[in-house]
């Protein structure tokens, strides 16, 4: 059983220290769960993985492994096994050397050091790399020797910083697949660290996005995508990224629009029943690039008329760029479309997929 | 559209390896052509000949009708632009925008012309006279291109230029790169290894693989109709599900079935393309992710499937399953972003029978 529990964490390093602050960190990890931290280079992310692993202290604040508070538990006493991103395998040794040397440390009888690596090894499709030394293995081997050097100590939780880092794009995809699906057979408990949103959003069970070492939002992927409660978090999230524009609350015939130099929407129904309802005037409006309707022929008065910058097949689907004066419009279509440069086409919003952000606060009203 | 580089027989050896092997085609002029392949394919080397910095151990390039292959690399009208810019650090913008201008002595007043349009035309207006180290990647970039634009060569080789940017960056400058192209009308060989990249950017692909070409067509054409194994695994952002499979006669129709016969599909329609190939008896059928969709009982080419892990993406999921009987294979469907079935779930599903490809194992051509 591993819950991990953030509980009021707060960690300050002085001006040239390497790692990030984290402010008032809150969050909990459920059994079994794949916890993911996303967010870019300093957010504060392998701060909360070393708080965790007991590699730095917390300056205020507790740290929970279960029910056992850990703040001045020593690391090599927590029962939690770390992956680093540069994995670190000892290059002197053979993968059996690798895979065994934690169980080595701890002075584990050899014959069951032997029965823990052989299970590893089959679990994870390596046992042709025993015998060989990590100078020979390819970057997916690589990654799964280093996954097995942690999976051997049989810890309660993994901790795993940005793991598949160094792979290209192919093989982050297959690793990806792999390691959820081995996180689900064995049902441990994982925190996974990384910057990049899709990686986070296909493995995630809960993400929690970060941004200079608060945390923004906690949720599933779903509600992460659907539901971002700011605008830093709907930015982050999704790829291609939403679109953004700056716009104008204004009252007309008593309904509320949003009001953009070369748009305007009516927003009252959005409006109505939420409990939040907008207290500024100034206000962000985004929209995912898939609910964006493209066609020839103006059919509402909302309609937008833009003009096509560029479009870029990409297979499944394509990317389409629109020039509204000097703002982008991006949307994304099925691959069958033909755009023309310069072509003119009519634009509209998907009303109950629109978004809007106070600009100031940047929180989401919906 | 007269034919800008030609590129005859070209090989590269080094010692044993041979990097590059009978490379033959033509880029017309004004012709977005990206190099696409994994590392080691022989892209790089291919745009180290054409700029000079390698010599071809056989054949010749022809640029605007004239080969060049014993012209040194200064002497080419070739732009270079690299993944690491090359930017001068102790010069402004402004200065580096003006460097080779001044290096072939053109008029003052006329530099500053040409610089002030360029850095108009890549958004540089307002950071002239900033110091180059205090610029973004991006911006770094944009430099870079803007430098080698005002050259006016009469072709541009890129190599890997965006590398160094992260993705949002990636994103925006392909879009403005492409848009560069056409302005200009000029002639561009880009080489990467991001797929994604090229399918967005190029009007033709070439793909290589172990110092060959795989295929050299429209990215809509690559995508659709891929020539050989290589070519359909290596382009799409999911890779294309492989299944090996059996022809059998029945009744007067061709059926293809898979070993554990957990489908059948009727591919009579294809009999003449598939006979004249003559076949190895090793088949394989291809399907891209997005190819695959659920189906209901009454169809008869329906097959049932256990889901094994689920991806949610946001606009879209990504479901993989297994074939009755398989195993320690990933097989992957995408389904709209409200279609999320459960792990161990049995669900039926169908191949759409127009983008089926069949593929001769042995010989790697793709035969429909």
């Amino acid at each position: 059983m591993a819950t991990i529990r953030m509980e009021n964490v707060t960690k300050q390093f002085g001006p040239d220290k390497q790692y990030c602050n984290v402010y008032d960190f809150n969050f909990e990890v459920k059994d079994g769960e794949l916890f993911c931290l996303v967010g870019p280079t300093n957010s504060g992310k392998t701060t909360t993985l070393r708080l965790i692993a007991g590699l730095e202290k917390p300056d205020q604040g507790h740290v929970y492994i279960g029910d056992w508070e850990v703040n001045h538990v020593h690391p090599s006493q927590r029962q939690i096994a770390m992956l680093f991103e540069t994995l670190a395998l000892y290059p002197n040794k053979d993968g059996y050397g690798n895979l065994a040397s934690p169980l080595r440390v701890r002075k584990v009888p050899k014959v069951e050091i032997d029965r823990s690596v052989q299970e590893v090894a089959t679990l994870l499709g390596i046992k042709h790399l025993l015998n060989r030394t990590p100078e020979t293995y390819s970057g997916g081997e690589k990654q799964r020797v280093a996954l097995g050097r942690i999976l051997v100590q049989r810890p309660r939780a993994y901790l795993l910083d940005e793991p598949l880092g160094a792979l290209d794009a192919r093989l982050r995809i297959s690793m990806r697949s792999e390691l959820k699906r081995l996180q689900r057979e064995l049902g441990q408990t994982m925190i996974f660290v990384t910057h990049d949103q899709e990686e986070a959003m296909s493995l995630g069970n809960r993400i929690a996005v970060l941004k200079e070492g608060r945390i923004q939002q906690i949720g599933t992927p779903l509600e992460l995508y659907h539901h971002p409660v700011n605008y830093y978090v709907a930015k982050s999230i999704g790829k291609p990224a939403m679109n953004f524009y700056d716009c104008t609350l204004r009252q007309r015939n008593e309904k509320t629009f949003v009001m953009h130099d070369h748009f305007s929407l009516d927003i009252d129904d959005r409006l109505k029943g939420i409990k939040k309802q907008p207290k500024e005037r100034k206000m962000i409006l985004g929209i995912r690039p898939e609910h964006i309707d493209i066609s020839d022929v103006k059919q509402t008065e909302e309609d937008i008329a833009a003009e096509v910058f560029i479009s870029e097949p990409l297979g499944a689907k394509a990317i389409v760029d629109f020039k509204l004066s000097e703002e982008t419009i991006r949307a994304l279509t099925p691959s069958d479309q033909q755009f023309e440069i310069k072509g003119k086409k009519w634009l509209r919003f998907q009303k109950r997929k629109i978004h809007l952000f106070e600009k100031e606060s940047g929180e989401a009203i919906f | 559209m007269g034919i800008k580089l030609r590129l005859e027989n070209l090989t590269k050896v080094f010692g044993e390896l041979v990097a590059v092997k009978n490379l033959n085609l033509d880029i017309l002029d004004g012709e977005f052509i990206c190099f696409l392949g994994p590392s080691g394919c022989g892209k790089t080397t291919t745009l180290n000949m054409l700029s000079g910095l390698e010599e071809p151990t056989e054949g010749r390039i022809i640029l605007d009708a004239k080969v060049i292959n014993h012209l040194p690399a200064r002497l080419r009208d070739i732009g270079l632009i690299f993944q690491d810019y090359a930017i001068f650090e102790n010069m402004n913008v402004y200065e580096n925008l003006a460097f080779s201008l001044r290096a072939k002595k053109v008029h003052k007043d006329e530099i500053d012309r040409v610089v002030k349009e360029e850095a108009g035309r890549f958004q540089l207006t307002g950071m002239l006279y900033k110091d180059t180290r205090t610029l973004t990647p991006g911006d770094l970039q944009r430099v870079a291109i803007g430098r080698t634009v005002i050259l006016a060569p009469s072709v541009f080789l890129l190599d890997e230029p965006l590398d160094n940017l992260d993705a949002d960056m990636r994103i925006t400058m392909r879009g403005e790169l492409k848009r560069l192209q056409k302005d200009l009308g000029k002639t561009m060989v880009y080489v990467t290894h991001d797929q994604e990249e090229a399918m967005s950017l190029a009007d033709r692909i070439v793909i290589m693989n172990l110092g060959e070409l795989q295929q050299f067509n429209t990215p809509v054409n690559i995508y659709n109709r891929p020539t050989n194994k290589f070519v359909a695994g290596f382009i799409g952002k999911l890779p294309m599900n492989f299944i090996d499979c059996h022809l059998k006669e029945e009744a007067g129709k061709l059926i293809l079935f898979d070993t554990n016969q957990t489908f059948q599909l009727d591919i009579s329609k294809h009999r003449k393309r598939i006979e004249s190939s003559i076949p190895g008896k090793e088949l394989c059928l291809g399907i891209r992710p997005e190819h695959v969709s659920m189906a209901s009982v009454s169809e008869k080419d329906s097959c049932e499937v256990t889901i094994r892990n689920i991806e949610v993406l946001g606009a879209e999921n990504v479901v993989e399953f297994n074939l009755k009987g398989e195993s320690g294979v990933v097989r992957r469907m995408t389904v709209p972003p409200e279609v999320i079935p459960n792990v161990d779930d049995r669900i039926l599903i169908r191949f759409q029978q127009e983008k089926i490809h069949l593929l001769d194992h042995v010989k790697g051509i793709v035969l429909i």
